[in-house]
Formats: structure tokens, C-alpha cells, sequence
């Protein structure tokens, strides 16, 4: 279509007048047809004046001929014996300016001193135009619906994916009670090929938990080189080396949300081990869309303790201890599909989607933690293990009018086939972002321990999570409330600005050990509602399957899900 | 109450000073274009204007939405967003004014004040989103969500600027304010980032081979 344009462009400049109204069929019709053909038409015609940016003619100054301007903003205080043209320009007519021919202005507006003289006619036309030059020549836009479509990409950042260097750059993730900070920093660089593009991080970590010592509890490392060979759709290949702490289970709450209860609220959710290792992986995507990886790696997994970061409140508190896990070299191969469809307007029961999908396979001689009892030392040998483990996280979102939304979201996950899973592959549901109703690895006085599946006796270390499997469902729906907070006067306040929105929910799930999913009605389930603010949102919930569980008031960060 | 009562006032006055307007075609040509877009005194909030002319980008990213009416639920048909930058640039004490669409950036100019930047912003844009002429009540709806740009995304700006659109954001700070403006910087990216949103949606219309605007 660029090429139809750029003919319609030189048909124009050859035939004013005409070509207006002769452009090929299959073009779109000209927005503000005749003034914008005929300030195209002007611009690029041989013996026009151009000129780009800020442009003045003074008192003394007379230009012959045409003058057009890109950009501007355009000063007339002397004469222009032709047209002007302005384009996404201001146009300023002194008194004593005169214009001989007409004056067009496309994407800009008009101030004229009483006494300005234009012999012709004047016409402007507010909108912007966007346009391309090629090889000299001023091209309008056809303003093709396909550029200017929400972009996944444009999403993420202000940045495509363009080429950069970082020498030293610097990033860190979330806080947490077993390493404060980590900060990883080292080199970085990203470049942009005809056939795709190579990452390449370097990056050393540094944890800023005390106590900080040179060992490997305050150090580590993560190396990555990443492949894509396609710019929309292809290939991904990619290596890594690592020294990382991660967490036994990252889907109740995001990263941040759980970073900011640990650093204000001295409360960390999730449980943590060390991975030590390499993985390599192979894998496809389609857009922004869709991504299927399979990563195939060997790492040495062992315990990490939770140390001493700092906190806002109840410092002098102890941190809930960081469970024991399996300790042991595994070789690993997971199969990863992530799907996005949350930007897609045209397809509707296509788009909206978010489902994030993985099967792991592992095996390796493991060691498993001491058992809860009795508890005198008990040395535990290797043993060999192998597991198959699945895990879902399904979201959908549909917006039934605007800002009215019905969101569903199902999380299920578990042993499918070999040994019983590592600590590092059990589940737990309870708490924020997981049946809100009941607390966190609480389980109500009398009641089955649906939740953590026997881990929150106090035998275990640390109340970790034990179940084999566990099942969730969410559902929520949500609504703008017609007011703006603002604070006195106009300044931003943080967390405010965004127009709130009332929130109804429910949720229902539970865990289980191995064997078939249990009967429905042994799920507990949550009513909740509340305002999301935006940047956070403040709910109640109620658990409706315990009547004597007390309600739960909870601050969230971000949305729910 | 008294809380609320601060909460609402002072509001007034810039919920009338900054706006986004939607301006449907004429009735003959609601098939053929898609509506005028314009978002008008963005600028004159005291608290972004600060941070810019203190060197910091802001971004406003527009995103237009085609809704049919339905009896139940309402159906989003088509979407387009675009992007306006506005940068100061150290070189010169201007602010630059971009346009971005589909990852492709064009100037709309440089000025020495923020308020003829501001003005360049109003200008309306037409958004390419028409709908089909099967007669279905319709209506726009336009949202211009503006955020000042963190350290983060300025990192982000300054690598996505190296290459056509030299030079990239430089701004002088306020030494003064510099502490406040790093402890509100890790507030802002813990809580998301600064930003604010204001919408806006068109008459209903019904657009056929002859369109006729409906109340």
C-alpha cells in the first residue's frame, strides 16, 4: 500500500487538481481530502521553498514562490509572493505579513495580527498528519489500522527491541527474608539483526541480607545468552548458567507485592532454595502472542536460611524460618507455554487470554529434610527420585462495557506420575492471592488441613508447603466508581491517581495429596469485596465454608490477578 | 470526612483544565473515518509540569476503543493506541514533541515552552478505527493515560533514542530536591508508577451507507 501511495503522491504532482479526485480505488479516502493533497502536492513540488522546524520571514524578507514548512513553528512578518504551507506547523502572521497565494495548514493553527494580508484563500486543517519522507518527497500515512493496534511489545516498554550496550547495569529483584535485596549487576548487551536478535547479561548478584560476607549466601550469578531468529515469530535458543535463590512457589502474589510485605510488613510469603546450575533451551513464539520452550538443565539444589534484611516494622521480630528442602544435583526438562492474548480486540474468545502452562520432568538423588520427627538428628541418605509434575495458571479476562470486568482465573497444578515431588515442587493454597478468606499456612481450629496438607503442625520447620496437588478457581468482577481521588490542589499522589474500582469475588480451592481430585464440597471457599485504588486495592474477605473464621482485611498491591 | 472533603476539593478546577475530547465525523463520513481525538491541557497539572521541566520525560499513551451496544453486554470491536512523547532536551532547553506510532517516532516539534508543547499535544489526532456500515448503535471511547517517566524508563527512552533521534534525554536536576525525588522514584516503582488517566466517550451513533447520528 506505501507503493500505491507513493504513486498516488507522484500522479498528484504531475496533475494538481485532478489527482484528488482520481486516486486509485483500493486507497483510502484522503482525510481532509483536498486541503491535505494539495499541501502534499505543494511540498513536493520542484520549486517550492522547504524548510523543517522553526521558520521566519522577517519585516525587510520577501521570498518568491511557494514555502512550505514541516514542523514549524512558521513567523510570517514580511512576503511570500506564492502559497504557504505549514504542516503539523503554527502559523504566526505579523501585521505587516503578506501572502500572495493561499496559506494551507495541516496539523496546526492559525494567529493573525489585524492588517496580515493573504490573497488567496486560507485553509487549515487541525489534525496531525503523519507522514514519511522518501528520497525528498513528503508521503502521508495511510493510516492503516495494523500500525497503530495495541502492541504487546509497546506494552512492555517505550522501547522496541533496538540494539544497546550497558557495561554495567544494574537491576534488582524482590526483597525477601532470605536475601534482602538481590542486586545483579554486570554487563549487558542486546543486538538487533536483519534476522532477529542476540542477549547476552553477565551479571553478578549480591544479596544484601545480613549478614553480608564474601561466600555464597551474599553472592551469586546469573549468565544468559539468548538467541531469537525471527522478528515476530521464529526461533528462541538460549543457555544459562546460574547461582540463584528462587521460590518454592511465586503464584499467589507478584514479586512486588511480596517484596513490600517483607520490607513494611516484616511478612514474607513464599519459601526459598538455592539453584545451582546450567540449563539450555529450545523454543518457538509467535508474536508476542505465544511461547513454547523446552528447557532442558542439571542444577544442585540446597537449603537457604532466612537471615536478618531490614524491615520498616517489627524488626526485632524473628522471621518465619525457611522450610528445609531436598538437597541434591537434578537433571531437569520442562516444557513451558506461555499464551497473551489480553490485547487482542478483533477475536473476542480469543483474546483476553493469559495462561502460563509447564510440565517438569526431574530426576537425581535427592536428599529429602529430616522428618518432623522424633527429633533427635536423623542423617538422611540420597535417594534416587523422578517425578512428572504439571502446573496451570489460566486468567481471562472479558470486559463486558467499559471498565466493567469479569475476570476468571483457574490455577491447578501437581504430581502427575513418578515419586512424591520435592519440597521445591509442593503446593499450598491460603492467604493473599489464594482463597483470601483464611490466613496464610493457618488452618482453623478443628478443620481438615486443606491448606498446607499437614505443614503448619509445629513439628515441621518453617510451616512449609506439602501438598501433592491443589486446585483454585477465582472470579471476579469489577467496575470504575465515578469519581476522581485527588488530594488538595493538583499534585500526583502515589497509589491515587488512577480512577478507583469497586471489587466483588469469590474463590474455591484447596490442596490434596496424591489421588483423585477430592469432592467439591471439601473446598473451601472465600466472598469477598473491596476498591481497587489502582496502584493497590484494600478488600474484606470472608471465608464462607468456616463460619467461625473471623474476616479478613487485606492490602493488596496492584490487582488481584 | 474531612479527609474526604480534601479529597474532593480542589478538583474542580483541573478536572476542567485537563480533558480528552472526541469529536465524531460528520454523519456522511462515519464509515469512512474514524474520530478526532484531542487531549487538551495536560500539562497545566503543577505536578507533572515540574518533573518535566525538571528533565524528566512524560509519556501519554492514547488508546481509542470502538464499542457496539448490545441489550447485555457491549462489545469492544476495535482498538488503536499511539503514543506522545515529550522530552526535554539538555542541548537546547526545548521540549521535543513525538508522536509515536507503531514503534515509529515523528517530531512534532521543539519549543522553548512547555506550554506551546502542551498545545502541540492538543492537537487532534484521527484515529483509523471505523467502524463497518451494518447500522449498530456504536460509540468511542478515548482514554490518554500520562505518566512521568521513572529512572527505569528513562534508561529505557535514552536506549531507544540513541540510534535516529539524537540526543537523547539529558536533563538538569534540582540537586535540591534530588533525595525527595529518588525516595518518591522507588515509592513510584514499588506502586507501579505515577500516572493518570482521564477518558472519554462519544454520543452513540448508528453508521450505515447513509449514517445518522443517534442521541
Amino acid at each position: 500500500m506505501h507503493v500505491v501511495f507513493r504513486l498516488v503522491a507522484l500522479l498528484l504532482t504531475c496533475t494538481t487538481g485532478i489527482a484528488a479526485q482520481e486516486r486509485p480505488a483500493d486507497a483510502r479516502p484522503a482525510r481532509g481530502s483536498s486541503t491535505l493533497w494539495s499541501a502534499v502536492n505543494l511540498y513536493n513540488a520542484s520549486a517550492t521553498t522547504r524548510a523543517t522546524g522553526a521558520y521566519r520571514i522577517e519585516s525587510s524578507q520577501r521570498v518568491a514562490g511557494d514555502v512550505a514548512v514541516l514542523v514549524g513553528p512558521v513567523v510570517i512578518a514580511g512576503e511570500v509572493s506564492g502559497t504557504l504551507v505549514a504542516i503539523n506547523a503554527t502559523v504566526e502572521l505579523a501585521a505587516s505579513a503578506v501572502i500572495r497565494g493561499d496559506l494551507l495548514i495541516l496539523g496546526g493553527t492559525l494567529t493573525r495580527a489585524e492588517g496580515a494580508v493573504v490573497g488567496g484563500e486560507i485553509r487549515a486543517q487541525s489534525e496531525v498528519l503523519r507522514y514519511e519522507i522518501e528520497e525528498g518527497r513528503l508521503v502521508p500515512d495511510e493510516g492503516r489500522w495494523s500500525d497503530w493496534r495495541p502492541s504487546r511489545m509497546r506494552e512492555r516498554s517505550v522501547a522496541p527491541a533496538k540494539s544497546y550496550t550497558d557495561l554495567l547495569h544494574f537491576s534488582a529483584g524482590s526483597y525477601n527474608r532470605v536475601e534482602g535485596l538481590p542486586i545483579s549487576l554486570g554487563p549487558r548487551l542486546r543486538r538487533t539483526t536483519a534476522w532477529g536478535r542476540v542477549d547476552l547479561d553477565a551479571f553478578g548478584v549480591v544479596r544484601t541480607a545480613g549478614p553480608v560476607a564474601w561466600e555464597r549466601g551474599t553472592l551469586g550469578h546469573d549468565a544468559q545468552l539468548a538467541v531469537r531468529l525471527g522478528r515476530d515469530a521464529g526461533l528462541t535458543l538460549g543457555v544459562q548458567a546460574f547461582d540463584l535463590i528462587a521460590p518454592v512457589e511465586a503464584w499467589q502474589v507478584s514479586d512486588q507485592e511480596n517484596g513490600l510485605g517483607t520490607f513494611v510488613a516484616h511478612r514474607d510469603l513464599r519459601d526459598y532454595y538455592g539453584r545451582h546450575g546450567m540449563a539450555g533451551s529450545i523454543g518457538g513464539r509467535i508474536g508476542e502472542e505465544v511461547a513454547l520452550d523446552l528447557i532442558v538443565g542439571s542444577e544442585r539444589w540446597g537449603n537457604v536460611a532466612a537471615r536478618d534484611p531490614i524491615t520498616v516494622n517489627r524488626a526485632r521480630e524473628p522471621w518465619r524460618p525457611n522450610p528445609l528442602m531436598h538437597r541434591g544435583v537434578v537433571d531437569l526438562t520442562t516444557l513451558r507455554l506461555k499464551i497473551d492474548t489480553r490485547e487482542r480486540v478483533k477475536a473476542p474468545w480469543l483474546g483476553g487470554w493469559y495462561v502460563q502452562g509447564e510440565i517438569e520432568s526431574g530426576r537425581g538423588d535427592l536428599t529429602a529434610p529430616p522428618p518432623p520427627w522424633p527429633t533427635i538428628q536423623v542423617i538422611v541418605p540420597p535417594t534416587p527420585t523422578r517425578y512428572q509434575r504439571a502446573f496451570l495458571d489460566a486468567r481471562r479476562r472479558t470486559r463486558l462495557s467499559p471498565g466493567t470486568e469479569l475476570s476468571v482465573r483457574i490455577v491447578a497444578g501437581g504430581w502427575i506420575g513418578g515419586d512424591a515431588l520435592p519440597m521445591q515442587r509442593r503446593l499450598s493454597i491460603g492467604g493473599p492471592g489464594a482463597v483470601e478468606g483464611y490466613d496464610f499456612r493457618r488452618v482453623p481450629t478443628g478443620e481438615d488441613d486443606v491448606f498446607t496438607c499437614g505443614g503448619v503442625t509445629d513439628e515441621w520447620y518453617g510451616r512449609p508447603a506439602l501438598c501433592e496437588r491443589m486446585a483454585l478457581a477465582q472470579v471476579e468482577l469489577r467496575q470504575p466508581i465515578g469519581f476522581k481521588w485527588k488530594l488538595a490542589g493538583d499534585d500526583w499522589r502515589i497509589g491515587v491517581n488512577d480512577r478507583p474500582s469497586w471489587v466483588l469475588f469469590a474463590d474455591a480451592g484447596r490442596g490434596w495429596e496424591q489421588g483423585q481430585l477430592p469432592p467439591l464440597s471439601s473446598f473451601r471457599t472465600t466472598l469477598g469485596a473491596g476498591i481497587d485504588f489502582g496502584s493497590f486495592g484494600l478488600y474484606a474477605a470472608k471465608a464462607v465454608s468456616s463460619g467461625s473464621e473471623p474476616m479478613n482485611l487485606l492490602l493488596r498491591v496492584g490487582r488481584r490477578f | 470526612m474531612i479527609t474526604a472533603a480534601l479529597l474532593l476539593a480542589g478538583s474542580t478546577a483541573m478536572a476542567r483544565a485537563q480533558s480528552i475530547e472526541i469529536q465524531l465525523p460528520a454523519a456522511a463520513r462515519l464509515t469512512d473515518e474514524g474520530p478526532l481525538v484531542s487531549a487538551r491541557g495536560i500539562f497545566s497539572d503543577r505536578y507533572l509540569s515540574e518533573l518535566v521541566r525538571n528533565g524528566f520525560p512524560a509519556r501519554l499513551r492514547f488508546r481509542v476503543e470502538l464499542w457496539a451496544e448490545a441489550r447485555f453486554v457491549d462489545a469492544l470491536q476495535r482498538a488503536v493506541e499511539w503514543e506522545v512523547l515529550v522530552r526535554p532536551r539538555g542541548s537546547d532547553d526545548r521540549y521535543e514533541v513525538l508522536q509515536i506510532v507503531g514503534g515509529r517516532p515523528l517530531s512534532l516539534g521543539a519549543f522553548a515552552r512547555l506550554e506551546e508543547a502542551d498545545a502541540t499535544v492538543a492537537r487532534p489526532v484521527r484515529a483509523p478505527i471505523e467502524p463497518g456500515p451494518d447500522g449498530r448503535r456504536r460509540y468511542y471511547l478515548a482514554r490518554v493515560e500520562v505518566a512521568a517517566l521513572s529512572v527505569t524508563d528513562l534508561d529505557e527512552v535514552n536506549r531507544w533514542l540513541r540510534g535516529e533521534l539524537q540526543p537523547a534525554v539529558r536533563g538538569e536536576r534540582n540537586a535540591g530536591t534530588a533525595l525527595t525525588r529518588g525516595i518518591r522514584t522507588v515509592a513510584t516503582r514499588l506502586l507501579g508508577g505515577e500516572r493518570r488517566s482521564y477518558e472519554a466517550r462519544s454520543a452513540g451513533f448508528r453508521a450505515s451507507s447513509r449514517t445518522t447520528p443517534s442521541p
